[in-house]
């Protein structure tokens, strides 16, 4: 064509023009591609995924690719089902679907490795089906031609190798960069404390005062993320504990004991002990109000929900005790607590001397200093909990049981045997720690009442549809931490008649007590009749002290004598069903095209070639200019 | 499904338009204003018909199914009529801009003739037309699911460019006999054209019965394809001499004669 030569420039800049435009309306297109990504994807809702944990020296957990990992979905219910996935199976990868009573160490160790296997999706085992996935589902031919059901999981995580690597990192992004990307985040959260006579926090106690520390731990953790009921291992702890401390408060002359009791609830035990170690540490720096030579007796309650046969086991520290002045006072704590316990369920049992403790808070503070104590554990040597730092941590595992056919509200009110074993292990306590503290009363009046509320309501709430995750994350004042500060706060504190504004903001009004307390506003529960709600101003001893490991206070991110964990940060973590065409279907797909595109070029220059002799034919004759 | 399903189905739906541009098109500048303008066109006619049906859909409530199909076949069938009546409008400002062309040019002879007028504005029709109905789709083929899930057809992605493929060439079509029927005012032409492009559209009603939509949307294309074929000036004769390659002795013929 003879035009070709004329419009060389003009056509180039329209050449340009017209991608341009094209690549606008390729662009916009992928802003929006709902109702099509509608048909092929099923997202996933309810699933809890497993991230990326690092500590000093080595990194846990899971990992996906940048762009997340598919694979054909393959149900494994028995062990002869492995066999397809790792050898016989002809589409590989495979993403393998397991019962939760699969899921074991085993299993793992077999796939480990394997280059068929791009993930792995546990179906959590309960008596009501699997979330998200039925295998009765949409999933045509079996699995054994195409069109097959497969999946994408995405969990990228950022931060790798361990702690002093992704620090490091993160500090570099935080000093030079302006808009930092941290790729990790140390686990931190709050201790709850609250001492039965009231102190001054402004200031440390007298040397000559003396304090009895009674500790539980309130976290758990188990292999996926935010996902820790943890009942055995820290609920059922922190609730007798709860409701010893209600208990001691009920009674009359506590005001005058000799000695203070702490109740203390530690947040990150899980992970190496964040919240006993950072305590231990405030004290020897003299940061906090009481000091490590105050001390003197701990208490501590480790599981204590399965009790066999009605035994709860005293364990004690060899090392300590074998120094003369510790060995009598461990014996004065140990028959406390025998003489409690006389007239209640409970049978206390002496360990092997020899024997060391489990594990357990007071080991941080025997590091610093040798103090008598105990720690209460209903195991005498290997654990009752099966299901120890698991996801089935739950109201079953602790043999929480309602009869059949309550309601919601009845189930508030009803006391379990749970309730009431834990209630007489509280009154042991609460019994053990008045004599301890030197009370000369009778102690038969102490008595934990099991219909407590918040024994009711905590309990109850494990059973919930929502159930509440002990997992201490890395954002502060999780849930569980402001239910025991409430709680602890409700349950002994006292309603004092200030106004709200009063109570928000203490220090306007003179008042001398006022630094001994911590006033909260509470919104009051709601009548039956009315809608309206009472509130009121509570004022206790409750505080909050922060439960961040001292290696990162210290800038140790390698540190070997406290704890280094910390969480991988991620963009992205979600789950997707969707189903996949062979290959044999893309590759045809792409020839076709390719062909249909030669074929269109070769009849297009075939026709604009011989255009003046096809179309000239035509009624108007004269120059037509092609 | 991944990248050789997103370039397969591109290549079908816009090879034989890419194809077009490349060699008709693309050394032309007059011409590729003109095709981007009669998309742009086009667009409008787009705009303004969803604009219609956005309203209609809102005054008469998204409650029932049945309703919300009566309102898409409204819609439908007013997006129909209103490209039709933007190529028409497209024609008209095409014959005012050629005389303006001719008083500012210094040749004697019209630049672009309202054949090659009528075949651009089809081509940039049928070229907006397709990668609005297919862009969607194609960013969705580059995900590494396919459709099925829900009980759809999994040949979705190659339906939808094969029926593509058909809808840019129709367009084509439409335009040189459209152009050719204004300008000889052949109004039996223009309704029949108007009625194929309203049947194609309602065929695709019938989908996901593929074989429906697609065997008679080919067949229609292939009806059109020669109708406009021998509307712009084709003849049977024109096609033997030139596949048995004796033009070169036509046109020698021809200038003898002359």
């Amino acid at each position: 064509m003879g035009a070709g030569e004329r419009g060389g420039r003009g056509s180039r800049g329209a050449e340009t023009l017209f991608r341009a435009l094209l690549f606008c309306v390729l662009g916009c297109g992928f802003c929006w591609g709902n109702s099509v990504e509608r048909k092929i994807y099923i997202p996933l809702n309810k699933t809890a995924p497993c991230v990326r944990l690092l500590n000093a020296t080595h990194q846990i957990g899971c990992q996906s690719s940048m762009n997340g990992d598919t694979g054909v979905i393959h149900v494994v219910e028995k062990d002869q089902d492995l066999k397809w996935v790792l050898t016989d199976g002809p589409h590989p990868p495979y993403m393998v679907l397991l019962e939760g009573e699969l899921f074991t160490r085993e299993l793992m160790l077999q796939l480990k490795g394997s280059s068929r296997i791009s993930g792995l999706a546990v179906a959590i085992s309960k008596p009501s089906p699997a979330q998200g996935f039925s295998p009765g589902l949409k999933c045509p031919n079996d699995g054994f031609e195409y069109p097959l059901c497969a999946m994408q999981l995405f969990a990228h995580m950022h931060a790798v190798t361990n702690t002093v690597t992704c620090m490091r990192r993160s500090s570099l992004q935080t000093a030079f960069s302006l808009n930092p990307e941290e790729v990790c985040d140390a686990l931190s959260d709050y201790n709850v404390w609250s001492t039965l006579k009231p102190i001054n926090t402004s200031s440390k106690i007298g040397p000559m005062d003396e304090v009895i520390i009674v500790a539980t731990r309130i976290d758990s953790h188990s292999f996926f993320w935010n996902v820790a009921p943890g009942a055995e291992s820290a609920v059922a702890s922190f609730v007798t504990h709860l409701a010893a401390a209600e208990a001691l408060h009920k009674v009359a002359d506590v005001q005058m004991l000799p000695r203070n009791i702490m109740f203390t609830f530690f947040q990150g035990e899980t992970f190496d002990y964040i919240g006993s170690s950072r305590m231990v540490y405030d004290m020897k720096m003299d940061k906090f109000p009481i000091r490590l030579d105050n001390i003197h007796s701990f208490l501590e309650l480790s599981q204590v929900a399965l009790r066999n046969s009605s035994v709860l086991w005293v364990h004690t520290d060899p090392v300590s005790r074998r120094n003369e002045s510790i060995q009598p006072q461990v014996k004065t704590l140990v028959e406390a607590l025998i003489n409690s316990s006389m007239g209640a369920n409970v049978t206390l049992q002496e360990v092997d001397q020899s024997q060391p403790l489990p594990p357990s808070s007071f080991q941080r503070f025997l590091r610093a200093k040798s103090i008598p104590g105990v720690v209460l554990a209903d195991h005498r040597t290997s654990f009752q909990n099966r299901y120890y730092q698991s996801m089935y941590d739950t109201a079953e595992n602790i043999l929480m049981k309602y009869p059949e056919g309550l309601s919601p509200e009845e189930t508030l009110d009803y006391v379990t045997d749970t309730a009431k074993s834990l209630a007489e292990v509280a009154t042991v306590v609460a019994r053990a720690l008045y004599q301890l503290a030197g009370g000369t009363g009778n102690t038969s009046a102490i008595q934990a009442d099991p219909r407590t509320s918040i024994i009711k309501q905590d309990l109850k709430g494990l059973l919930g549809d929502e159930l509440p995750q002990h997992y201490i994350a890395v954002t502060t004042l999780v849930n569980t931490t402001q239910l025991v500060q409430y709680v602890l706060a409700n349950l002994t504190g006292t309603v004092v008649n200030f106004t709200k504004e009063e109570c928000l903001n203490p220090e306007k009004t003179p008042n001398p007590e006022k630094e001994m307390y911590v006033y909260t506003w509470a919104q009051g529960s709601r009548d039956p009749n009315s809608t309206s709600r009472v509130p009121f101003c509570v004022q206790s001893t409750v505080h909050l002290t922060k439960a961040a490991s001292p290696a990162f206070e210290l800038k140790q991110w390698g540190s070997t004598e406290y704890s280094t964990w910390t969480e991988s940060r991620w963009k992205d973590i979600r789950a997707r069903i969707f189903l996949v065409a062979s290959k044999e279907l893309e590759i045809i797909t792409l020839v076709v095209g390719i062909a249909i595109l030669i074929l269109s070029l070769l009849a297009t220059y075939f026709i604009n070639a011989k255009a003046h002799v096809l179309f000239s034919s035509s009624g108007d004759g004269g120059a037509v200019a092609y | 499904m991944t990248a050789a399903v997103f370039i397969g189905c591109s290549f079908i739906a816009f090879g034989p338009a890419l194809a077009l541009c490349v060699c008709t098109i693309a050394a032309e500048p007059l011409r590729l204003v003109f095709l981007i303008a009669g998309g742009f066109f086009w667009l409008v006619s787009l705009l303004l018909s969803s604009l219609v049906w956005f309203i209609a859909v809102q005054i008469g409530g998204s409650n029932n199914a049945s309703v919300k199909k009566n309102l898409l076949i409204f819609g439908v069938v007013f997006s129909v009529l209103l490209q039709e009546v933007f190529r028409f409008a497209y024609y008209k400002l095409l014959k005012k801009a050629n005389k303006g062309l001719m008083t500012i040019s210094q040749e004697e002879t019209i630049p672009i003739s309202v054949r090659q007028l009528s075949y651009v504005s089809g081509l940039g029709f049928g070229i907006m037309s397709g990668v609005f109905s297919l862009v969607n789709i194609l960013t969705d083929s580059l995900g590494p699911g396919t459709v099925g899930i829900y009980g759809d057809s999994p040949q979705y992605f190659l339906s939808s460019a094969f029926m593509t493929l058909a809808i840019v060439l129709l367009h084509v079509f439409w335009g040189i006999v459209f152009f050719d029927a204004c300008e000889k005012k052949k109004w039996w032409a223009l309704a029949l054209v108007i009625l194929s492009h309203l049947l194609v559209s309602g065929l695709t009603f019938l989908n996901p019965q593929y074989e429906g939509s697609l065997v008679p949307s080919y067949i229609i294309m292939m009806l059109m394809g020669t109708w406009a074929f021998f509307t712009a000036g084709g003849s049977l004769r024109n096609l033997k001499l030139c596949l048995m390659c004796r033009d070169k002795d036509f046109l020698l013929a021809n200038q003898r004669s002359r």
